[in-house]
């Protein structure tokens, strides 16, 4: 219940109201009769729990195939307009929890809501609302890029003029006739994000889409996931480029051995483990008493010298004590790099390599 | 939902129609019909009706099949090892619509090929018989559409149930192979076993129709002769049990469509791809 104190508009005399996000009330001014009707913002319910301000909500998904666990008791959710990177090794049950999420894949135990519509029983529903690009991309071969897209936005009932404006966002607008069967693997690739994003799809599921791609092609699929984004899609991305997720992703989850092992934003994560930024420092002369004051710094986990490179690892906060220390100690300092604790090093903890 | 029905059977249909196999077949399904046609106007017999059955028939019972087979084996599985039906399964659609969609694509792709094959056979032919009679022709056209369809929702169960192709061609050679060979066979040893002699000196037990029309292609050869009002030489129709009719046949015909495609159905739906 919330109180809200409200001004009459005519005779500018305040009155206080009670009542509930979203609720009406009609209300008469004690002092002028003026009468007048007034809501309670709904903006902050949406936000706080509504089942439609996740795009995906995973509860406790398992898979076994005969007697192997491939996901276990997996819970996540995906906010809308978010992105959600999902890591882990090979074999790790990526993609049977992103199939399980599209139900191409049936669980064996778990909830699985999509804008809250359960995938199980409304699926019809739930897929209008996501595109999908899944690990393996494949197209009918003899059909050409926009025959084939065209089927798809037939299916989705999208007009088939969207089609060609796709096909030349993702590069291949000078494919023409030739059949998706002769294209690179590299194209194909670029064909499914086509039809992953066709008709704009709230959700955008996203297996390995870098696979096979040249730099140019991950460019282009980071400024259209990007894009995505700012039109409010929630993203739920797997991928094996550490870095592509850490540039793109608000959030990332590990699954490690089918058990999701941690789920965050990178920098919390690598708090979580205490990895610390790096600063790399060039220096003109060195002394040989360096390493000892550095050392003695609250804060300095590690230091580690490199002829005339020095490299400490220590908490952010450190960092201005750190480089006064070296000037103090007469070093002149010609150049300072930091490095921040990269997603790798977080995978590599999460997933015991 | 209509309309994703559609759309998957105008794409399948689209698929298959550009397919050289069916194009080969259409024509041979032509030339073969006129072939027999010539052959039989120089022999002994006589008679619109009994070419179509003992001419035109005993080929049409393994081309039809055959040609159902091998253009919906892989219809599903063929998706599913290349890897585009799981970009299928998550368009606004349901696995029904899909076999639903994928068995009317085949089976306009295979009723196209009989009435053009064997219409334009028919009317060229029926030139060159005096007792030429389209009614029954087109009822050996209608009937052939519809064993097409069986056996096109037979190759659906086995795209569904089968993991691989090769397995499932495998499969689809086997179940071609045994209606349409070894069935009778089978017939014959059971009513050999279980029915005594003096029985069976008293003509053909009901047993032995009732067992034979379990098979689609015997119902649809039943269904023809039946409707041309021809019998082959060593069955009369005074031997067919009394229920026999050409709307039982058709019946039985559209029960095995029923029954193949329900268990497909019920396999896909659960099946992971």
């Amino acid at each position: 219940m919330h109180s809200v104190t409200i001004r009459c508009k005519k005779c500018n005399g305040t009155l206080i109201v009670q009542g509930k996000p979203g609720e009406k009330f009609y209300i008469t001014c004690p002092n002028c009769g003026c009468k007048g009707m007034f809501m309670f913002p709904i903006v902050e319910a949406i936000e706080i729990d509504s089942p439609e301000s996740y795009a995906i909500e995973v509860d406790g998904l398992t898979k076994t195939y005969r007697g192997f666990t491939a996901v276990n008791k997996i819970s996540f959710r995906v906010k809308t307009g978010e992105i959600f990177g999902f890591l882990g090794p090979n074999g790790a049950g990526k993609t049977t929890t992103m199939k399980s999420i599209l139900d191409i894949i049936h669980a064996d135990v778990g909830n699985i809501k999509i804008k809250g519509i359960d995938i199980r029983t409304h699926g019809k529903e739930a897929r209008k609302l996501i595109g999908y690009m899944p690990e393996k991309v494949a197209f009918y071969d003899h059909l050409t890029a926009l025959q084939n897209l065209s089927f798809y936005a037939e299916m989705r009932h999208i007009p088939t003029e969207d089609c060609r404006a796709l096909i030349d966002i993702v590069g291949l607008g000078d494919t023409g006739k030739k059949p998706v069967g002769k294209f690179s693997k590299g194209m194909v690739q670029r064909l499914g994000m086509a039809r992953a994003i066709l008709g704009n799809p709230e959700i955008l599921i996203l297996d390995e889409p870098s696979s096979g791609l040249d730099p140019r092609g991950i460019a282009l699929f980071r400024d259209i996931i990007l894009d995505m984004k700012k039109k409010g899609a929630a993203i739920f991305l797997s991928s094996h480029i550490l870095s592509e997720i850490q540039s793109v992703c608000d959030r990332v989850g590990i699954i490690n051995k089918g058990v999701l092992v941690a789920q965050d934003e990178v920098s919390a994560l690598s708090k979580k483990l205490q990895l610390m930024p790096q600063i790399i420092i060039d220096l003109e002369t060195i002394t040989d008493t360096i390493d000892d004051i550095l050392k003695k710094i609250p804060g300095v986990t590690n230091v580690e010298i490199h002829g005339k490179q020095i490299i400490i690892t220590c908490d952010s906060k450190t960092k201005t004590q750190v480089i006064l220390a070296i000037e103090g100690a007469g070093c002149s300092i010609i150049n300072i790099q930091t490095r921040e604790p990269s997603l790798e090093e977080v995978f590599m903890r999460y997933t015991g390599g | 939902m209509k309309n994703t029905v559609l759309v998957i059977a105008k794409k399948e249909f689209m698929e298959n129609v550009r397919n050289k196999w069916i194009i080969f077949i259409s024509v041979l399904f032509v030339l073969s019909t006129i072939l027999l046609a010539l052959i039989y106007l120089n022999s002994m017999w006589q008679g619109w009706g009994h070419m179509i059955n003992v001419m035109i028939m005993p080929l049409v019972k393994i081309l039809i099949p055959i040609l159902a087979l091998m253009l919906g084996y892989a219809t599903i599985t063929g998706e599913i090892e290349k890897g585009s039906m799981s970009a299928l399964l998550t368009l606004p659609t349901t696995r029904r619509e899909i076999v639903l969609g994928k068995l009317i694509g085949l089976s306009s792709v295979i009723m196209l090929a009989i009435v053009l094959g064997y219409g334009s056979a028919g009317l060229f032919i029926s030139f060159l018989f005096n007792d030429a009679n389209l009614v029954q022709y087109g009822a050996f056209i209608v009937a052939s559409v519809l064993i097409g369809i069986v056996f096109a929702s037979l190759s659906l169960l086995l795209s569904v149930f089968f993991t691989k192709r090769s397995t499932a061609i495998g499969a689809a050679i086997f179940f071609w192979f045994f209606l349409t060979m070894m069935f009778d066979l089978l017939v014959n040893g059971i009513i050999a076993t279980i029915v005594d002699v003096e029985t069976l000196s008293q003509g053909t037990p009901d047993l032995y129709f009732i067992l034979n029309s379990l098979n689609p292609l015997y119902a649809y050869t039943t269904a023809i002769r039946m409707t041309t009002n021809t019998t082959n030489t060593y069955i009369q129709f005074s031997d067919y049990p009394s229920f026999f009719s050409a709307g039982l046949m058709v019946f039985i015909l559209f029960l095995w469509m029923a029954i193949y495609l329900v268990i497909a159905l019920l396999i896909f739906e659960k099946r992971d791809i």
